[in-house]
């Protein structure tokens, strides 16, 4: 059996009376981009740091395709790419040199290097940037070459703590795709962001931790069912609204109508069987009907519903 | 690269490709010269091409060239100017004087400032942070840094070379004279610039980091200035060392710059690398590499009859000078942290050797009673060796200072345990040495004061006072009375960490069955 990419087994660190990361566990496997979520303060950059192997956790392990990061930091570093929220390239080197910098102490030797710098640089959209100081680059593009940097050794896991933090909307869009194309090539990546609809859009799974807890993990829609008690319903109406509100006001299972305009909205408390009957009941009661869906909770809304917000 | 199973790559429609292990279609691409090139410098330490590339594009680098170049032009002129005017040989030696000046404050403050900096921005801008997730290690960045310093070193020596010709022409100095003191230019500019990155690597320390850094960049200037000043009469000490005279000096000092350098290397190294991380095993070798080395440097450069002081001597200034080694040994978390505990050697053997050097209160002070034989025993043997008998008083005053060591620290190793078994904890044992010490010195002359009304002379009283009873008792030759009290005290300490120890060595043997019979 091989092992999973990422496993996390009981990780827990302190500082001081401080309990950053508290017995936390969780899994992902090659090839899945999982968003890792939650409040500030919440242990999210010393779980990714201990990932990094830059920190260490006062109990429990953690393993990289099967490697521990505590047994084994230097196999694990050879596996995994950690880009830090903070990211501040030398003085006086243009981008291919401190590319080249980099290449060099992950131990890339002779053509090979050359060859590793220059085709990390053109994926990262940096090629018609190498001559440029490597200070004096944007935000966005700073944030591509220190992805270069971090993609340098061919990682099979990416830890991305803030990756988007201070992007302009392009940016953050380039950035995106750049993710999707590395999750495609097999690579594994673990991303930490404020901005969850970016998070949803890219990811295929979430870990939301609060306080160093996990407090749920999983796919997203299937967190989004779980966490929701019924079914938010919009249904798009030719015709009179008022009248169409009032019917469905007087069928059992829903709750809460109103009309914001555009939609007829309610929450509905059946099952997708009861939900195809109230469908059929109201076009036979001739409520012409252009749209009828189910609206699926985001990830702002999963993140709002598991945890407080409460900061340590 | 990594050795990761890699699944296939995906084409995308637009865009390069997402990068992998194979870049052998790129690699055809690159011309023989690049090639070559990227070979030949594969051997070097990534650090040096990199400082090297940002000291070529920097401004301070070519300005201080430039600076050096013009200053060397005014020497010649000067020598120009007034040949003829006197004896030749005087112009040679001003101008050589004059060469040293101005070589001075490059190799003793811009290289190490230019170091101290460089560590100060990596540590600050958290660029460490990315060092350590590639194969370099702190030792390497610390290399790294020394080695792009002596290439400074031979720019600016060579920017030298024509001035250092001309004065040897000019009949003001020898060969052997400016040779020595090119080699303790070189020593000194290795020195201060490892104390450079050292105080660098202290700016990690947020609360006082700033405020030691800024001494120590103050210090250097002070000691670069000094050296300037002092130019004269330290090239007329050469110049009578080149004569044959005072070697036994000359090596004890450069074998001093030697062990400082390496210690400053091995702290900032210290510094940088994780609390968790073994930070204790290479100051415990150190320490006792230092007995052989010391010994044997004394033994081959002194003559035989002065053996029977400097031997015992050499033990109790070692007692001394590395009581920050016991201290900081005996006084660390009593359990191996995860990561070190990976590292207890699987083999049994190897694991009971290992014991007095792996981190851990209980067994610092294992590593302080190993070491303190290891320095005491030779101290006291070694002159019958060389046909001399020790001086009992010496043997004896070295005796009594490992007694106060073993003392002191085994009581901050006693109370390290009491309280909690956290990182802060560490330190405030340690600080609460310059307390219990405090009391044990001020505590007994303010009864003298009291009782008395005046402090006469050592009493019984004043026993724990490390300072006043070797200091007046010094004078007296009067040991025996606190030799015995200390030896009392002393193994009443050791008594009280025996459980300490135990435990240290329980816990190694029992991470080493472990690990057996994991892999078994």
């Amino acid at each position: 059996m091989t092992a999973p990419l990422l496993q996390l087994e009981s990780i827990t660190r302190s500082f001081g009376k401080l309990r950053a990361v508290n017995n936390l566990s969780f899994e992902m496997g090659k090839g899945e981009i999982f968003g890792f979520i939650g409040p500030n303060g919440a242990g999210k950059t010393t779980t990714m740091r201990i990932l990094a192997t830059l920190d260490l956790p006062d109990r429990g392990d953690a393993f990289v395709e099967g490697m521990s990061v505590l047994a084994e930091p230097r196999k694990v570093h050879n596996r995994v790419g950690f880009m830090s929220d903070r990211f501040q390239a030398y003085p006086n080197l243009d981008v291919i040199q401190y590319l080249d910098f980099f290449a060099r102490a992950y131990g890339l030797r002779g053509k090979k290097r050359i060859a590793t710098v220059r085709s990390v640089a053109t994926f990262c959209g940096l090629d018609t940037f190498a001559d440029r100081p490597a200070t004096g680059l944007s935000k966005g593009m700073g944030q591509r070459l220190h992805l270069a940097k971090t993609l340098l050794h061919d990682p099979a896991l990416l830890i991305l703590d803030e990756p988007a933090a201070g992007l302009d909307p392009h940016a953050r869009i380039e950035f995106r795709e750049l993710l999707r194309e590395l999750a495609a090539a097999g690579k594994g990546v673990l991303i930490s962001s404020h901005i969850l609809s970016e998070l949803s859009e890219t990811c295929d799974g979430v870990i939301v931790i609060e306080k160093g807890k996990k407090v749920v993990s999983g796919k997203i829609g299937e967190i989004a069912e779980g966490i929701k008690k019924h079914r938010h319903v919009q249904v798009r109406l030719l015709g009179d609204a008022e009248e169409a509100e009032r019917w469905f006001l007087t069928q059992p299972l829903v709750t809460d109508v109103h009309f914001d305009g555009v939609f007829v909205t309610f929450d509905f408390q059946g099952n997708d069987e009861q939900m195809a009957e109230l469908l059929a009941r109201a076009i036979a009661a001739e409520i012409k009907i252009l749209e009828f869906r189910q609206r699926q909770a985001g990830l702002e809304e999963i993140f709002l519903s598991t945890t407080k917000g409460n900061l340590q | 690269m990594s050795d990761a199973t890699v699944e296939p790559r995906v084409e995308l429609p637009d865009g390069p490709e997402a990068p992998g292990p194979d870049t052998r279609a790129e690699e055809q691409r690159i011309g023989f010269g690049q090639s070559f090139w990227a070979r030949v410098s594969d051997r070097a330490n990534p650090i040096l091409i990199r400082e090297l590339h940002q000291a070529i594009r920097s401004k301070t680098f070519p300005a201080t060239l430039l600076l050096s170049l013009a200053t060397i032009v005014i020497i010649a002129l000067l020598v120009a100017i007034n040949v003829g005017r006197g004896s030749v040989s005087r112009f040679g030696s001003h101008a050589y004087l004059l060469a040293v000046i101005c070589l001075t404050p490059l190799v003793i403050l811009v290289v190490p400032m230019t170091a101290l900096n460089s560590m100060r921005h990596e540590v600050a801008d958290g660029a460490l942070d990315h060092l350590f997730m590639t194969r370099l290690r702190p030792g390497q960045i610390i290399r790294g840094k020394v080695y792009a310093t002596l290439i400074q070193f031979v720019l600016y020596l060579s920017v030298f070379a024509p001035v250092l010709a001309l004065t040897y022409l000019l009949r003001g100095v020898d060969v052997p004279q400016i040779v020595l003191t090119l080699v303790f230019a070189l020593l000194f500019c290795v020195a201060a610039t490892t104390a450079g990155i050292l105080l660098g690597a202290v700016s990690r320390w947020k609360s006082v980091g700033a405020a030691l850094s800024g001494l120590g960049s103050i210090a250097l200037m002070l000691t670069a200035l000094g050296m300037m000043a002092g130019a004269e009469p330290l090239q007329r000490t050469l110049g009578w060392v080149v004569r044959g005279h005072g070697y036994q000096e000359v090596t004890a000092l450069i074998l001093t710059i030697v062990a400082g350098t390496v210690l400053c290397a091995m702290t900032a190294a210290s510094i940088l690398t994780h609390p968790y991380e073994n930070r204790s095993t290479q100051f415990r070798v150190f320490a006792l590499v230092l007995a052989p080395v010391g010994f044997l440097t004394l033994a081959l450069c002194f003559r035989r009859s002065y053996l029977s002081d400097l031997l015992p001597g050499y033990s109790g200034v070692a007692a001394a000078s590395l009581v920050l080694f016991w201290l900081f040994a005996a006084t660390e978390q009593a359990r191996l942290s995860p990561r070190v505990r990976t590292m207890v050697p699987k083999r049994r053997w190897l694991a009971i050797a290992s014991i007095p050097f792996l981190p851990g209160s209980g067994r610092g002070m294992l590593f302080l009673l190993l070491l303190a034989l290891v320095y005491m025993v030779p101290g006291a043997l070694l002159p019958f060796l060389f046909g001399q008998s020790p001086d009992h008083y010496a043997v004896r005053a070295s005796t009594l200072g490992w007694l106060y060591i073993i003392f002191f620290v085994g009581l901050m190793s006693w109370l390290r345990g009491k309280v909690p078994q956290t990182i802060r904890f560490n330190w405030i044992t340690r600080s609460m040495l310059v307390v219990i010490l405090a009391i044990c010195c001020f505590v007994p002359l303010l009864i003298d004061l009291l009782a008395r009304g005046r402090i006469r002379q050592w009493n019984l009283l004043h026993v724990l006072n490390p300072f006043f009873t070797l200091g007046d008792l010094w004078r007296w030759r009067e040991l025996m009375t606190p030799m015995i009290t200390m030896s009392v005290l002393a193994g009443i300490m050791v008594v009280l960490n025996l459980p300490a120890i135990r435990a240290g060595i329980a816990e190694v043997l029992a991470e080493s069955r472990a690990r057996r019979e994991r892999e078994a």
